[in-house]
C-alpha cells in the first residue's frame, strides 16, 4: 500500500496514525459513488489551501457532527455514510474541532466501498 | 448551478477570497472571515460549487458579530442576515470572478444554513456563554 506519487513530499505527516474506527461523511448519492470521495487534490479544486490537507478527505468521528454539517451546508449532501476504517485504508489525523478528522487513503483503496451504511437525513 | 436572484456588481476592492480566520473547515474552508483591499472585515459562507467555481455568501462583518457567532450567541443564518449581502463566485485559485448583490430571503433555501444552526455542533449543547 502506498500514497500517490504526486502528493507533496512529507504528506501525510509522520504524526498521522493508521486509520482505525468508525467515521462519518456526508455524501450526495445512495449508495455513495467515487465522486463522493474525491479529494480537492483529485479534482484540482481549492488550489490556494494547504497542499497536504487537499490530499485528504474530511470525516467525522461522531454522527452528530455530520448531521450538523448538513444543517450548516445542505448542498454538501443529504445522506450520511458510515465507514469503518482499518489500517490498510490509510492514515488519519484529527485536524479540526471537535471530531473533524482528515483521512489520507492509500492509492489502492476503493473509498466508497468502505462506506456501505447510508442514512438519509430527514 | 442555480440562477442567482440578484444584481451583478463589480468587486474592484475584492480580488481574492483569502481566509483570515477559518471558522469551519470540511474538505477546505467552508466558513471564514476575510479582508478586502481596504482591510474591511467580511464573513464568507460556502453555499455551492461546481468543478471550476465555488459560491459563497458574503457579508460585511465585525469583531463583535464574530464573537457572538463563535460563542453560539448567533446562528449562522443570523450572521448572514445583514443589510448588505453578496454572493461571490470564485475560481479554484480563490480569485473572485463574479459578484451579485442579493437579498438573503431570495436565495434557495437549500443553499442557506438551516435556521438556528450554530457555528459548531458543540455550541448547540452548551448554555449560552458570554
Amino acid at each position: 500500500m502506498n500514497f500517490p506519487d504526486d502528493w507533496p513530499v512529507g504528506c501525510p505527516s509522520q504524526d498521522a496514525e493508521p486509520a482505525q474506527g468508525e467515521v462519518y461523511r456526508l455524501v450526495k448519492t445512495n449508495p455513495p459513488g467515487p465522486q463522493d470521495f474525491k479529494t480537492n487534490h483529485d479534482m484540482g479544486t481549492r488550489k490556494n489551501t494547504d497542499p497536504c490537507l487537499r490530499c485528504g478527505l474530511s470525516v467525522f468521528r461522531q454522527k452528530v457532527d455530520a448531521e450538523h454539517l448538513y444543517r450548516a451546508y445542505p448542498r454538501l449532501g443529504k445522506f450520511i455514510a458510515k465507514g469503518m476504517l482499518k489500517p490498510e485504508h490509510g492514515v488519519t489525523k484529527q485536524t479540526g474541532r471537535p471530531t473533524h478528522t482528515t483521512w489520507w487513503p492509500y492509492e489502492q483503496v476503493d473509498r466508497a466501498a468502505i462506506f456501505p451504511d447510508v442514512e438519509e437525513i430527514i | 448551478m442555480w440562477s442567482i436572484p440578484g444584481r451583478p456588481i463589480k468587486f474592484e476592492h475584492l480580488k481574492a477570497l483569502q481566509p483570515l480566520q477559518v471558522l469551519y473547515d470540511f474538505d477546505g474552508p467552508r466558513t471564514f472571515t476575510f479582508l478586502d483591499q481596504e482591510n474591511e472585515l467580511y464573513l464568507a459562507h460556502w453555499c455551492d460549487e461546481e468543478s471550476d467555481r465555488v459560491r459563497y455568501i458574503a457579508v460585511p462583518f465585525s469583531e463583535g458579530l464574530l464573537t457572538r457567532l463563535e460563542h453560539g450567541q448567533m446562528s449562522l443564518r443570523e450572521a448572514l442576515d445583514q443589510p448588505r449581502v453578496w454572493v461571490l463566485e470564485v475560481d479554484q485559485e480563490g480569485q473572485v470572478q463574479s459578484g451579485w448583490r442579493v437579498n438573503l430571503s431570495d436565495l434557495p433555501e437549500d443553499v442557506l444554513p438551516r435556521p438556528g444552526t450554530l457555528l459548531l455542533p458543540s455550541l448547540e449543547n452548551e448554555p449560552l456563554s458570554g
